[in-house]
């Protein structure tokens, strides 16, 4: 099975607009190194125990008697699994660390609000609404403010990062950052009713004249006049928001 | 057999009282954790130095060194029991030993669910 | 013990006993209690709910074959896999294993049937109709469609208006509670009713396993059956635990289903890994390597497993911190899983393996789980679980370990105990190629699907577009499904079929060691001709003329006495005999009572309060007529002429609980031990400690949602003053603390045989709790609680309900303690009952102080924050 599975690798190949393991940002990329760090490991450990069970079951070995623990015990049982947790712990903690939004001057601030079925962009420091679609500059981390206008939803945009759940009355805080230019697609990944296969967005990451350049047009031709009928009355407590912008 | 009280080394309950003290320790940590950041949340710049974590580590630390002491207790126990072999020993063999790793690895466990406290800021 | 018998008397008791443990003739048999006719139940209704999720899972993979597909819409496929995965896990996986234990377990112990026969019934009922009732909302086309973890607010009233939540909040509810029977019942029978000389070190692993799993159920499933009574409170009554605006929070509903959730995949995976530790050393011949450390695993993986929740919610927000601490947890659970799977591996190492087909099975489990597990330790790697989670690579892990761990085992076990069930062995050809089908299809199936999880696809999407590099990995995975799906058809037309064409199975066919293989084949009702003693950790190995000793009735209790279904109750740790149990036969009650609650859980259904608050009275009275029917009364174990009528006059000293009083004695016939009900100490006492601790439980995960909301929840907000007067609390408990106190010291009076005024003294202490319970209620009544806008208030409602239903049970079983006292069914010579009800009543006092101290005590010394 697992050589089927590179063979369909090879085939497939591992690109996708949603592929994890076609990483453009440094979480993504992170993670999918992550990935193929375990992948190799798990696979190594998978095919020796089965090999060591098959050659226990076709060997046949002379009847010794029960004594003590037995050396199996002790080296597959304790010390393979805890070096490993210790070495994935090590390895993984720091990769953890470095994806927490910390405050950061430098970062882009973006308000995301998940609707049944859409997603609400806003950019606070811009003055700009949009549904459904982001803009970002590249090599800039982006801090996403993410909150729910009624049930969970779940940002993710797997070739530049992780997800984040966006939950109704909170506000959590996801740091992405797009290392190059272009269009990523994101979805939605908490199931949220019926719209949820459908609840898609793009980022589209620019680089930095492109993103000035974009912002300016946008400032000028003022958003709002013409999406303010998507946004749903209720969507509501910017005072929230800017809260949770000021930490 | 049936003398013995629950909190001497060779009773039953030893088997379960490491993971129990575990447990204690568990929402004890996690449960502080949340209360605490709730009330007197530390400044997320100091990182990992802050009155929190030093608590939480210590705590975690006496936690550990107590579970180490009820391991050595029921070890010796059991090492004491070596010898004989007639039937009731070997019940009480059985629970000194069952007990004595599981006091160990509650030990352990303690010891490797309170490290990250060294390195993460508590509340963020 | 007695020496042997002539045959002819020998067959006289065994048809005997035959009579006595029969199950009653055509309908009759649905008032059947024995646990080999339960276990099989359960069993075969599991089977059939495998089906239907089965069916449901191909019309998953049909409509996901192809991209931008339109074979079922989206709310159709939001009903099917929610269905499909809460069919697998609370109507096949769960009750299965039950009845593989409720089969076995008697058996393997030396046992003639568990503790509580009549209750064993009762889960059952419950589990029957439940899935009935869970089943029908799929016909109706209301079926649940927010997942099977049922997150809300997506399965609130305000975004799943119609009664699909309801179904499943309901009816899993009432399905739960032959979980929690089973549990009780198995916790309580491991440690009573063990063979003479069956001492912890020496019960099969497979009890262990068992013995975990059951207490990990106690403690296991109160928190979904609170978390669903909160929700469910919230649909119907307005109650807004989980709702933002009035206080309240999601994220409860997600801490306390997963509270619940991760130590399910254990409970489901301990017996499974059970029957794996008990075919190894079976098929290898030769004692298992390292039984100690397998009980050490067992016993880490039970206390782990509770720890971890919060890995299943990495995504939601919480501190780092926090999530580092449940990181490394998840992690600690690979521990005890390599110790098994390495001390398996020494086991085979160091045999001689006989590769039968059940092997086969095991060891296409040990393959599919070991990937499962590692994938497991993956994904308890926060940064990569913030990548993976919701897609479709947790769906490949969790049917990894679900299948691989579960379904695997449990075909492997199937195979191994159906000679002993039905004394017919399975065909090998069919066998195998059912196996590779399934092993090859699966591995299609799901292994693909991890890539198809990496390459993006989220998990729950009804369809996707084409061009996503999902589509030939999609179309893969469901051939691989359809390839499954045929073996596992082929596998249960093998295990139907030899019922009629399977060759005859010589006597222990595997050459096991355990106590199950000296039955017949298949078993008779009462198990055991003569119960046997045991002196090492392999009765078949070591003693190979046990079957003949205990065919031939030369082992304990041979006689059925006077027409009662017995056993004997050993003491847990040092498995002496101390006492012989009275086990209830065929009965009625369970039945009724089951049907009475599906009324119930219907009402409830179609929101007719009225007709449900009477139903539940009538089930009440139902269940306080069951255990009138009890320890001395006519159609139990009555005083007979033979039992002294006047208690032996006593020492000064308590009786001890653990010792032997004299009772009516028989020679020969292993009738020299009391009945339970002579005595102080018996299966219902350890009943109401083990229920209470599952209370306990209950009440511990309401003291969870208190804090939780109150540190956690955006928007709390709590009154500044109480709204309940507190020196009023305290009056109240003074009438509930007198209550106790009563009842404490006539069972100490009771103990050394004094029953002086005893039916006086058990009405002035019933009098006292209802005293106290009226003014509670009156509390009650007064108490400003505005529950439909505030989860503060709406969390005290249901604590004073708590308590107030507690202290009218207690009340209530006291009163009819006095009455049964006034009949003679409780006594000098009868004084268990009273040690029964004890527990219970300090349960409620302690919980009652507590509650004082934390629900309206500590909120006035923190204030409002
Ligand atoms: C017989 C072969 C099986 C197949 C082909 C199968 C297929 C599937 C598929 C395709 C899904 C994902 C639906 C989605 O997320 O869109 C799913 C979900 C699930 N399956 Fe299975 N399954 C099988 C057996 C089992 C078994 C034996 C169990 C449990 C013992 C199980 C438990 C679950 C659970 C808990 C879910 C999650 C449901 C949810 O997302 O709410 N499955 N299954
Ligand atoms: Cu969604
Ligand atoms: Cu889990």
């Amino acid at each position: 099975m697992i050589w089927s599975c590179g063979l369909l690798l090879s085939q497939t190949g591992c690109t996708g607009p949603y592929s994890a393991l076609d990483p453009q940002g440094p979480a993504a990329s992170e993670v999918a190194l992550l990935w193929w760090g375990m992948f190799g490991f798990a696979t190594l450990v998978l095919l020796a125990v089965v090999v060591l069970w098959h050659y226990a079951i076709k060997r046949r070995a002379e009847h010794v008697p029960a004594t003590g623990t037995s050396r199996w015990i002790i080296w597959g049982g304790l010390a393979l699994p805890t070096v490993s947790i210790i070495v994935l712990l090590i390895v993984g903690v720091p990769v953890g660390h470095r994806m927490m939004p910390l405050p950061d001057e430098s970062a882009l601030q973006i308000q995301v609000t998940g609707h049944q079925w859409y997603w609400q962009v806003a950019y606070p420091e811009h003055g700009l609404q949009m549904i459904d679609e982001l803009h970002i500059p590249i090599n800039t981390p982006v801090h996403l403010h993410l909150t729910s206008a009624d049930v969970i939803h779940s940002f993710w945009v797997p070739r530049l990062g992780v997800k984040l759940d966006m939950l109704p009355g909170r506000t959590n805080v996801l740091r992405l950052e797009a290392s190059a230019a272009g269009v990523y697609r994101g979805q939605c990944a908490e199931y949220c009713g019926l719209g949820h296969a459908h609840m898609q967005f793009t980022v589209t990451a620019h680089d930095e004249p492109a993103f000035a350049n974009w912002l300016n047009e946008h400032n000028t031709t003022e958003q709002e006049r013409h999406e303010p009928d998507l946004l749903k009355p209720d969507v509501h407590e910017p005072a929230a928001h800017e809260a949770t912008l000021d930490e | 057999m049936s003398k013995l009280t629950w909190f001497a080394p060779g009773h039953p309950a030893q088997i379960v009282i490491g993971f129990v003290i575990w447990s204690i320790w568990f929402i004890a940590m996690y449960g502080g954790l949340s209360v605490a950041c709730q009330l007197a949340p530390p400044e997320v710049e100091k990182g990992a130095f802050t009155w929190l974590n030093g608590g939480l580590i210590a705590f975690t630390l006496l936690v550990f060194a107590l579970l180490l002491f009820l391991a050595w207790r029921s070890g010796r126990y059991c090492a004491s029991k070596h010898k004989e072999s007639d039937d009731a020993v070997g019940f009480e063999r059985f629970v000194g030993y069952v007990s004595t790793v599981l006091y160990l690895i509650a030990a352990v466990a303690t010891l490797a669910g309170g490290l990250p406290v060294l390195v993460l800021s508590p509340c963020s | 013990m007695s020496d042997a018998k002539p045959a002819s008397s020998q067959s006289e008791a065994v048809s005997h006993l035959a009579r006595v443990w029969g199950n009653l003739p055509g309908w009759g048999s649905l008032a059947a209690v024995n646990h080999g006719t339960i276990g099989l139940r359960f069993m075969v209704t599991g089977m059939v709910f495998f089906l239907v999720g089965g069916v449901l899972a191909m019309l998953l993979r049909t409509q996901l074959a192809l991209p931008e597909q339109n074979i079922v819409s989206a709310e159709t496929y939001g009903q099917l896999f929610t269905m499909h995965g809460s069919v697998m896990m609370f109507l096949f996986a769960i009750p299965v294993l039950e009845g593989l234990a409720i089969y076995l377990i008697p058996k393997m112990i030396g046992a003639r049937d568990l503790v509580f026969p009549r209750i064993s019934s009762l889960g059952y009922y419950c589990y029957l109709f439940g899935g009935i009732i869970i089943m029908s909302s799929l016909l109706l086309g209301i079926a649940p469609d927010s997942g099977w973890f049922m997150y809300t607010p997506l399965s609130s009233s305000e975004f799943s208006p119609g009664p699909g939540s309801d179904f499943w909040l309901l009816g899993i509810t009432f399905v739960e509670i032959s979980a929690m029977a089973a549990g009780i019942e198995l916790t309580v029978s491991i440690l009573c009713s063990r063979a003479k000389g069956m001492t912890l070190s020496r019960m099969p692993l497979f009890c262990w396993y068992i013995l975990v799993m059951a207490l990990m159920i106690v403690f296991g499933f109160p928190p979904l059956i609170l978390a669903s009574i909160l929700l469910e409170l919230e649909r119907a009554a307005g109650m807004p635990f989980f709702t933002v605006a009035a206080g309240g929070d999601p994220l409860l509903w997600q801490h306390l289903f997963w509270l619940f959730g991760h130590p399910e995949v254990y409970i489901i995976f301990l017996p499974a890994a059970g029957i794996v530790s008990t075919l190894i050393p079976v098929f290898s011949g030769r004692p298992i390597v390292g039984y100690r450390w397998i009980v050490i695993a067992v016993i880490l993986t039970g206390f782990i497993s509770f720890g971890l929740w919060v890995h299943h919610m990495f995504t939601v927000g919480i501190p780092q911190l926090a999530q580092a601490f449940f990181s490394v947890a998840s992690m600690l659970v690979a521990i005890p899983t390599a110790i098994q799977v390495f001390a398996w591996l020494a086991t085979l190492w160091r045999g001689k393996v006989d590769f039968q087909l059940p092997m086969l099975w095991v060891s296409g489990f040990l393959v599919i789980f070991v990937c499962g597990g590692l994938t497991g330790v993956m994904l308890a790697l926060v940064p990569f679980n913030w990548q993976v989670h919701d897609t479709h690579f947790v769906v490949a892990h969790m049917h990894y370990v679900l299948v691989g761990g579960m379904f695997f085992p449990l075909i492997a076990g199937l195979y191994y105990w159906l000679p002993l069930a039905s004394g017919r062995m399975p065909s090998p050809v069919i066998g195998r190629w059912g196996f590779w089908l399934t092993f090859g299809g699966f591995n299609l199936t799901f292994l693909l699907m991890h890539l198809t999880g990496l390459l993006g696809m989220p998990r729950r999407v009804y369809t996707y577009e084409a061009g996503l590099g999902w589509d030939s990995l999609n179309l893969l995975s469901s051939i691989g499904s359809f390839v499954m799906a045929i073996g596992i058809g082929l596998v249960l037309l093998d295990l139907l079929l030899h019922f009629w064409f399977g060759q005859r199975a010589s006597a222990n066919p595997w050459k096991a060691d355990t106590l199950e293989w000296t039955l017949d084949m298949p078993p008779a009702q009462y198990n055991f001709a003569s119960l046997p003693t045991v002196s090492s950790r392999h009765p078949l190995w070591d003693d190979p003329q046990l079957a003949e000793r205990i065919a031939a009735g030369q082992e304990g209790l041979t006689e059925a006495n006077s027409g009662l279904r017995e056993t004997y109750g050993t003491s847990a740790i040092s498995a002496q005999r101390e006492r012989l149990f009275h086990l209830p036969g065929n009965s009625w009650l369970p039945l009724y009572s089951a049907m009475t609650l599906a009324v119930v859980c219907i009402s409830l259904l179609s929101r007719w309060y009225i007709l449900a608050l009477l139903v539940v009275v009538l089930t009440i009275g139902l269940l306080l007529r069951w255990s009138w029917e009890n320890g001395g009364h006519p159609s139990a174990a009555p005083l007979q002429p033979s039992d002294p009528g006047q208690r032996v006059p006593v020492q000064k000293e308590p009786v001890q609980k653990g010792s032997v009083q004299k009772g009516p004695v028989q020679k020969g016939t292993g009738h020299e031990l009391p009945l339970e009900s002579r005595t102080l100490d018996g299966p219902g006492r350890w009943g109401m400690i083990v229920t209470m601790l599952a209370n306990g439980a209950l009440y511990m995960s309401l003291l969870f949602g208190w804090f939780y909301l109150w540190t956690a929840a955006p928007q709390w907000s709590a009154p500044d003053n109480g709204p309940l007067p507190l020196w009023l609390l305290l009056l109240c408990g003074v009438p509930a603390s007198i209550a106790l106190w009563l009842f404490h010291r006539l069972c100490q009076r009771l103990a050394v045989g004094d029953a002086l005024q005893l039916q006086r003294q058990l009405w002035l202490s019933a009098g006292f709790g209802l005293l106290h319970f009226l003014m509670l209620l009156v509390l009650f009544m007064m108490a400003p609680l505005d529950y439909t806008k505030s989860a503060h208030d709406a969390v005290l409602m249901v604590i004073l309900l708590y308590l107030l239903g507690h202290a009218g049970l207690a009340t209530v079983l006291t009163a009819m303690q006095a009455l049964r006292v006034a009949r003679g069914y409780v006594s000098a010579s009868l004084p268990y009952e009273p040690q029964v009800i004890k527990p219970l009543w300090f349960y409620y006092l302690a919980v009652y102080w507590i509650s004082v101290a934390l629900f309206f005590m500590l909120p006035l010394g923190w204030g409002t924050t």
